[in-house]
């Protein structure tokens, strides 16, 4: 198994890991956004810590062996597309981690109403749901897919 | 490496079809994953039916769907590039045929279970289950789980590598 083979494995697992992450962290909250009661929201919203943590790491991973593999290549990291796919990585973690303030406050709030007697609260329900927080993981994930289509057609390179 | 390169740009739009139908099912493999293995830390019948729920819902609404694109995708790639009989790609299709069985005949089947019964528990009130605790703790999602994610790496490993070829 050459150089290649090995860089761009651990880049596509990296990829991979980073999109795992983003899927568990979004399916969990949209699943909480469909509960009323504290205690199941705070399970729900426990459960995108592990997205979170997936995330960093296949962050981490997909940017340096992206690097390494580009110079490998002798692409070059000043190369347009390169530096996009790096601006939209950073972007990607930026809003994502903007909209995840959100809800984490609203899980901290879930797990404090659980155990004050678990009844639905309008003030959590609202934090959930956060219009701001969704678009910008929505925005986090459309930069992801930004990403990848710059991986695939990579404009500019020969 | 070379194929990669050289592909033809009217190929990249069915390259990137496959990479995000296999992204998507990665994410949501890992994501059932999660969600099984969280509800077998938990003995509450509504925490557990809850978790179970959002599993199978993925299962049906995002894992299936995704591994259908990504296999035709797939195939349709391997077929404009001729490498039918390249091993990496007979061992890639084996590979995905057992991890499909396993995924649809085992895990789906025992998530299901676990999940009438998490519901039929919560309906009658229970709040604490030692027979929900054992049937989300067993061997099958502690075993088969873990392997299919191996697999995964494994097809991951396959399609980039693609040794010997």
């Amino acid at each position: 198994m050459s150089k290649y083979d090995w860089l761009l494995f651990i880049h596509v697992t990296g990829a991979a890991l980073l999109v795992a992450g983003a899927v568990v962290a979004g399916v969990m909250l949209l699943a909480a956004m469909r509960r009323e009661r504290p205690s199941e929201i705070a399970l729900l919203l426990r459960t995108t810590r592990v997205g979170v943590a997936l995330v960093g790491l296949g962050a981490f991973v997909v940017l340096a062996f992206g690097i390494w593999l580009a110079d490998y290549l002798r692409y070059g990291v000043g190369d347009e597309w390169v530096v996009a796919s790096i601006a939209l990585w950073a972007l990607s973690l930026a809003l994502g981690g903007l909209g995840g303030r959100t809800h984490r406050k609203a899980r901290v709030l879930a797990e404090r109403l659980a155990v004050q007697g678990d009844r639905p609260s309008e003030e959590l329900r609202r934090l959930v749901a956060d219009r701001p927080a969704l678009l910008l993981s929505y925005a986090s994930t459309a930069a992801v897919v930004g990403m990848l289509v710059l991986m695939v057609w990579k404009p500019g390179a020969f | 490496m070379v194929v990669g390169i050289l592909r033809p740009a009217s190929w990249e739009w069915l390259l990137f079809v496959h990479l995000f139908a296999a992204f998507s099912f990665v994410g949501a493999v890992v994501a059932v994953t999660a969600a099984s293995i969280a509800a077998s830390r938990r003995d509450n019948p509504r925490e557990v039916a809850l978790l179970s729920r959002v599993a199978r819902r993925l299962d049906q609404l995002v894992v299936w769907p995704s591994f259908l694109v990504l296999l035709v995708a797939g195939l349709w790639l391997a077929g404009r590039e001729d490498v039918f009989d390249r091993t990496w790609l007979q061992v890639g299709i084996a590979l995905t045929v057992v991890g499909a069985a396993a995924g649809a005949g085992i895990l789906s089947w025992d998530n299901r279970r676990t999940m009438r019964r998490a519901e039929q528990l919560a309906g009658e009130g229970v709040e604490r289950s030692d027979e929900l605790r054992r049937m989300t703790s067993g061997p099958l999602p502690r075993i088969v789980g873990p392997l299919l994610l191996l697999l995964l790496v494994a097809l991951l490993w396959l399609m980039t590598a693609k040794p010997g070829a």
